[in-house]
């Protein structure tokens, strides 16, 4: 083999191309093992869709096992829609051997291959799938002929300038699936599908076990069958595209307030809590202010059915029946029993596609782990949070708190360190009363508050209520309208006793000034009486003084003395 | 007279593509039949993959024996035991195949 990076043929299919760094080996072989019903073939059918419509060049589908219609059919339903590919660039040749074939001797696959090459040679075909190579490979008796038989047709693939794709089932001991044996040296990327029914829903994993030309991890990627056929659980390669730093409005505008603006676009919230405390009324409050912004939702409804949920939300006075009218919203009702979590997700992905929504909301998301297989349920989940993540679409899963619950294989523990945010909804119970409550417990790039509110749900919407705290308790419901009631009495007391008090001091400066008038109208008239007694004791003093001088020149004697009194003054 | 055509299918001139002509002669012979009862075609599929996806050919050297009624069967293999082949040969050709 030559030095440098092998060759790839990009499949079209982004996870695969990504997984396997380009695409599979160009003009080599590329093995899918796995057990029947691991997804071999419809992973070949896949490949070989998207890369047909990718290049536009043809494939010739060697069909050994399965009868070509029914593989059409059963890839059919997919995106890439085998069956308008079919007979125009997806060339099934029905190459089953006929079951009364007698074998007597020696052979080799040469035949097969002529036949393969006529076929690519008509139809242009860039790629060759060979489904079920090992019911051909298994005729021949020796490990060492088969080795043969795959080292031919790896050369032929030089030769005709062919890429190819073989699917082989692979007998499985416990371990994962990858023993290709003494056959691998022959194959440059070898690809595991494994598939495990558990109670709860059935788990499948792709491993790359071999890739020649290239570092690769051998990890085991958690797969799910959706409307693209097999897909990855988890992003190969982290975080698709980074947060954004938009909102989201949640519906109920002090919510926003509390949350920084809003929900942050592209991000998941949970939003936990008992039976009974809002979760799917704050849910739908979202999804109808989504519509009513103009965005498009998906809302799921696993509890209740859509009808249900609409004369529910309408108590509350959401309505979302107007939303589904115009289309901005798709109403989905889902039943976690009956499908594994694996093909909740593929439903819920694929309208979340049709419908091209800005935002999701999954009443309960805890139902897509319901049924044993917590991982798988943890995966699809996180999947969400993923798909939420790369579509710029917000996404509000809800999850019901049962008293009880183990808090480290519950929902809540799984999904919360998933979430970008968590809300808390409970109750609390005061003074004989139950009364909602909310608050934040984690929002990723978000300065919110820490506050517990209160929901106030009526008739007329939701809102949040101011928090009164007494003695370190937040007082809700009728605490709070108490408590409400109580600082209103106490300010219409306070604004009475002060216009009493108002009125008291504007009485006393009444009667201060009418006093100090009183008074001065006293001092007056004492002047006046002070100057009439000065007056009248001039009167009386020239009075006596002229007497006295009268009385002195009657008697002719001495001069009168002065101010002197009378009888002393004489000398 | 009853008679069967018999299509071999090789793959260029390989050892085993030799083995199965001289094998197929060798059984024809070994029937005892008249010349001619069985038609033989040789094809390369090599030369001529066009007819080896007709036959929708999977494996080589492959022989398609067809009776006279229609019926082909298949056989897989350079015929190392030609006296088997020679046994399948009359069968097809009374129109009671293996």
């Amino acid at each position: 083999m030559s030095g440098g990076p092998m060759p790839r043929l990009p499949t079209g299919i982004a996870w695969f191309d990504r997984l396997t760094q380009g695409g599979i080996p160009t003009r080599r072989l590329t093995v899918l093992l796995g057990q029947a019903g691991a997804g071999k073939t419809l992973l070949s059918c896949q490949i070989a869709a998207t890369r047909a419509r990718l290049s536009g060049a043809g494939v010739v589908f060697a069909a050994l096992e399965e009868p070509p219609s029914d593989i059409i059919r059963n890839a059919s339903g997919f995106t890439w829609d085998l069956a308008a590919l079919a007979g125009r660039q997806f060339h099934a040749l029905d190459l089953r051997p006929d079951p009364d074939m007698v074998f007597a001797g020696d052979f080799d696959l040469r035949g097969m291959l002529a036949t393969l090459s006529a076929k690519a040679r008509q139809t242009g075909a860039e790629l060759v799938v060979f489904d079920g190579l090992d019911t051909v490979l298994g005729w021949l008796a020796s490990p060492a002929r088969r080795s043969a038989e795959l080292t031919r047709i790896g050369r032929w693939l030089e030769e005709e300038g062919l890429s190819a794709i073989i699917t082989a089932k692979a007998e499985r001991h416990g371990g994962p699936v990858d023993a290709l044996g003494p056959l691998e040296f022959a194959v440059s990327l070898v690809v595991a599908l494994e598939q495990r029914e558990e109670s709860g829903g059935t788990l499948r994993a792709l491993r790359i076990t071999k890739s020649r030309g290239s570092g690769h991890s051998s990890s085991a990627h958690p797969l799910f069958v959706s409307r693209h056929g097999l897909e990855p659980l988890m992003w190969p390669g982290g975080d698709p595209s980074p947060a954004s730093r938009e909102r989201v409005g949640s519906g109920m505008a002090r919510f926003d307030v509390l949350l920084g603006g809003g929900y942050l676009r592209g991000s998941t919230a949970l939003l936990s809590g008992p039976p009974g405390t809002g979760k799917s009324t704050l849910a739908a409050l979202f999804t109808a202010s989504v519509c009513a912004a103009g965005g498009r939702a998906v809302h799921i409804f696993f509890d209740e059915g859509p009808e249900q949920a609409i004369r529910n939300m309408r108590s509350v006075g959401i309505d979302l029946a107007a939303h589904r009218a115009s289309g901005a919203l798709h109403l989905i009702g889902l039943q976690p029993g009956r499908d594994g979590p694996e093909q909740l997700l593929s439903e819920i992905l694929a309208a979340v596609e049709t419908q091209d929504a800005t935002a999701l909301v999954v009443d309960p998301v805890s139902s897509l782990m319901r049924g044993g297989v917590a991982d798988l349920g943890q995966s699809a989940i996180r999947r969400l949070v993923e798909e939420a993540r790369a579509r710029g679409m917000t996404a509000l899963l809800t999850s019901l708190v049962e008293v009880g619950d183990d808090p480290s294989t519950s929902t809540l523990s799984a999904v919360s360190t998933i979430a970008d945010a968590w809300i808390a909804l409970g109750y609390a119970e005061r003074g004989g009363e139950r009364n909602r409550t909310l608050s934040i417990v984690k929002a990723r790039g978000s300065a919110h508050s820490n506050q517990t509110r209160e929901l106030i749900m009526t008739a007329e919407g939701c809102t949040l209520a101011d928090v009164y705290t007494a003695g370190g308790t937040v007082l809700l419901g009728t605490a709070r309208m108490e408590r409400e009631a109580e600082e209103r009495r106490l300010e219409a007391l306070a604004s009475l006793d002060h216009q009493r008090h108002l009125r008291e001091l504007q009485a006393q400066l009444t009667e201060a000034e009418i006093r100090q008038r009183q008074s001065g109208l006293q001092s007056e008239a004492a002047r006046a009486e002070l100057a009439l007694l000065e007056t009248a004791e001039a009167a009386r003093r020239a009075a006596r003084a002229d007497r006295l001088l009268r009385i002195a020149t009657s008697r002719s004697a001495d001069a009168p003395a002065e101010g002197g009194s009378e009888g002393g003054s004489a000398a | 007279m009853s008679s069967a055509a018999v299509a071999l299918f090789v793959a260029g001139g390989a050892p085993r593509s030799a083995a199965a002509l001289r094998n197929l002669t060798a059984a024809i012979a070994a029937t005892g039949r008249p010349e001619g009862t069985f038609r033989i075609e040789l094809i390369d599929v090599l030369r001529d993959p066009a007819r080896a996806l007709e036959a929708g050919l999977l494996a080589t050297p492959s022989l398609a024996l067809t009776a006279a009624n229609g019926r082909r069967r298949w056989f897989i293999g350079d015929f190392d035991r030609p006296e088997l082949l020679a046994g399948w040969l009359a069968d097809v050709l009374d129109g009671d195949p293996p």
